[in-house]
């Protein structure tokens, strides 16, 4: 299956993280369309035209968003960018940090001047700095370029971005406790209260997205939305870009099509399959979010719209967010478990119980079972407890307030029910009863190498 | 104690990370991080300190403080060895790469060398993961470690 890329063209290309080649490959072509000539509501037409939606997981239409924000008559209005995609098996936004920073910014520029905003805020991680300091040279080259500043191009219209540092708080990606980190409170999620959309950040209304879903609007302003619908579906137009990792050959990111193939294409295709001498054994699809993919279930399409979540498709999966973590035969289900849980139990913002007890507690459970000290039961209790938090494929159904316990008792549920057996032998035999690698494996290959 | 001051170049800093937000209080996180990279640690003096800066009620800040993890003051050391403990960073051999800086380095997890020049710590995902395994050494990734590399990391740590 061939790659189409639209947010990683150029990427390859020699310094094009720097202003001067990122113009000279057409660069800020979109955003002089929607600084020059068009007014807010052009812009929102277009980007509407060409279907974009949220690339961070709910797969919402990103027009809507600006809609609701301009329709709300209040004047002052925020952007607010996560650009640290803090969830395990994402690797695509620190990529487009690092090396297209101006991509970046200029679809900033498109999505403020949409929303009407003056003030934008990309929230990254610190620790990661070659991406903060790329972002930093590039924020300075837009100033001094007049791109971003007072009355750029001669529009009247004002816009600066600032970066927030989220503090290494996984959660702070969520959006409405990304919006409270920024207000300087702890980035916990907030209860909806029954207001009415969009999200407010200090009481005037803030349009949240995902640093990969706004790197698609240069090319739709400059190129227009039919270039954008050459790929993709009716529904979901467009690309996603897949970041494969774990067991397979030539791990990577991937850009494909929405719709144009299969998770087989991608990871057998693409990716080159897992290691010689092995076998598959699952697939993540999802990140550490959506329950997983047994080798009879890889010839689920690659778009949103097959699948249970988000599009109430038939294959019942959750297709989120491109994150694709791929296991051999010497993984232990249990291992793989631990390892997820120890991430949610750890970054748990501790708000709400069933999250951050019951986090705690499935991972207190996972390493009794890997210890070989696992008790007849412990099996049931792992899949009721995290039942209770949300049963799985089930939106809205979690007894926590934001998507981060719900991510786990998906992931878990699938894990166990795809793999009851090998978690009951850890009972029965005391122990792993899996022939574990822990050795350095370096793959063949990387496809766009960091 | 010293009443603890920015230096002038801190303190430049810090009105211009003000000045982002239309109210003080958004500035209290890139305050405390600069302020924890100023003084080394993130104390109750420096929570006290930032409090009176960001003229905010110390209880604030202590609640703030508390809850980022890049401001916890975990074990000390020179330089800071992150091992990568996400999943695909395990499938790709993780523990072998903390096996061999334990063993190297004679210390454990969360642990430092006695000379407090090293410590060994287990992070989250850095968003490296189809080069796994990687680490973080302050701020640089090293991705598609081997044992030769982790060889030549450990000698330019003078190890």
């Amino acid at each position: 299956m061939e790659e189409h890329r639209l947010l990683l063209r150029d990427i390859e290309i020699p310094d094009i993280e720097g202003l001067e080649v990122y113009t000279r490959r057409g660069g800020y072509g979109g955003a002089t369309r929607a600084v020059r000539e068009m007014d807010a509501g052009q812009v929102i037409d277009a980007v509407a035209a060409a279907g974009l939606r949220d690339r961070g997981g709910d797969w919402s239409p990103v027009a809507t968003r600006w809609r609701q924000a301009a329709d709300s008559g209040d004047a002052v209005r925020y952007l607010c960018v996560n650009a640290a995609e803090t969830e395990p098996g994402l690797f695509r936004d620190r990529k487009l940090a690092e090396r297209l920073p101006h991509r970046l910014l200029e679809g900033i520029i498109i999505a403020a001047r949409a929303l009407g905003a003056s003030v934008a805020y990309i929230c990254q991680r610190e620790d990661l700095r070659r991406a903060w300091e790329s972002l930093e040279r590039a924020l300075s080259e837009a100033y001094d370029a007049g791109w971003l500043g007072r009355d750029i191009g001669g529009s009247g219209w004002d816009l600066d971005v600032f970066l927030h540092p989220n503090g290494g708080a996984f959660i702070a990606s969520e959006e409405t406790a990304l919006l409270a980190a920024l207000e300087g409170r702890r980035a916990e999620p907030r209860a909806p209260d029954g207001s009415p959309p969009p999200h407010r950040l200090w009481g005037h209304p803030a349009a949240v997205h995902d640093a990969g879903t706004l790197g698609y609007l240069p090319s739709i302003l400059s190129d227009g939305g039919e270039a954008f619908r050459q790929a993709g579906t009716e529904e979901y137009p467009g690309t996603c870009v897949f970041c494969v990792s774990g067991h397979v050959r030539r791990p990577g990111l991937y850009e494909l099509s929405l719709g144009g193939g299969t998770m087989r294409d991608l990871v057998e295709g693409c990716a080159g399959g897992v290691r010689q001498g092995h076998r598959l054994k699952a697939v993540l699809p999802g990140g550490y979010v959506a329950p997983p993919l047994g080798p009879d279930q890889l010839d689920a399409p690659l778009t949103p719209a097959a699948w249970a979540v988000p599009a109430g498709g038939d294959f019942p999966g959750a297709f989120v967010n491109g994150g694709v973590i791929v296991m051999d035969d010497t993984t232990c289900m249990v291992d793989a478990a631990i390892h997820l849980m120890r991430y949610f139990a750890s970054q748990s913002c501790g708000k709400c119980p069933p999250c951050a007890e019951g986090g705690a507690w499935l991972l207190e459970i996972l390493q009794r079972l890997e210890a070989g000290e696992g008790s007849p039961g412990d099996v049931d209790l792992i899949l009721r407890l995290a039942r209770q938090v949300s049963p799985p494929l089930q939106r809205g159904a979690s007894t926590a307030l934001c998507g981060f316990g719900a991510a786990f008792a998906w992931a878990l549920q699938g894990l166990v029910s795809a793999f009851r057996d090998e978690f009951d032998a850890h009972i029965e035999s005391g122990g792993c009863p899996v022939e574990k690698d822990d050795a350095i494996t370096v793959p063949e290959s990387v496809n766009i190498r960091f | 104690m010293a009443r603890l001051r920015f230096s002038p170049a801190a303190r430049e800093r810090c009105e211009a990370i003000v000045a982002r937000y239309p109210e003080r209080r958004a500035a209290l996180l890139p305050v405390l991080l600069l302020a924890r990279r100023e003084f080394g640690e993130c104390s109750p003096e420096v929570v006290g300190f930032v409090a009176e800066l960001l003229e905010l009620p110390p209880a604030h800040v202590t609640e703030v403080a508390s809850f980022y993890p890049q401001l916890r003051d975990g074990v000390r050391a020179r330089h800071t060895l992150r091992v990568c403990a996400g999943l695909s960073c395990r499938l790709g051999g993780a523990n072998e790469v903390a096996q061999v800086l334990s063993e190297r380095l004679g210390i454990g997890e969360g642990q430092a060398s006695d000379d407090g020049e090293i410590a060994l710590q287990r992070c989250e995902c850095l968003g490296a993961c189809a080069t796994a395994p990687v680490l973080d050494l302050e701020g640089d990734i090293h991705t598609s470690l081997t044992r030769r590399l982790l060889e030549q990391l450990l000698e330019r740590l003078g190890r």
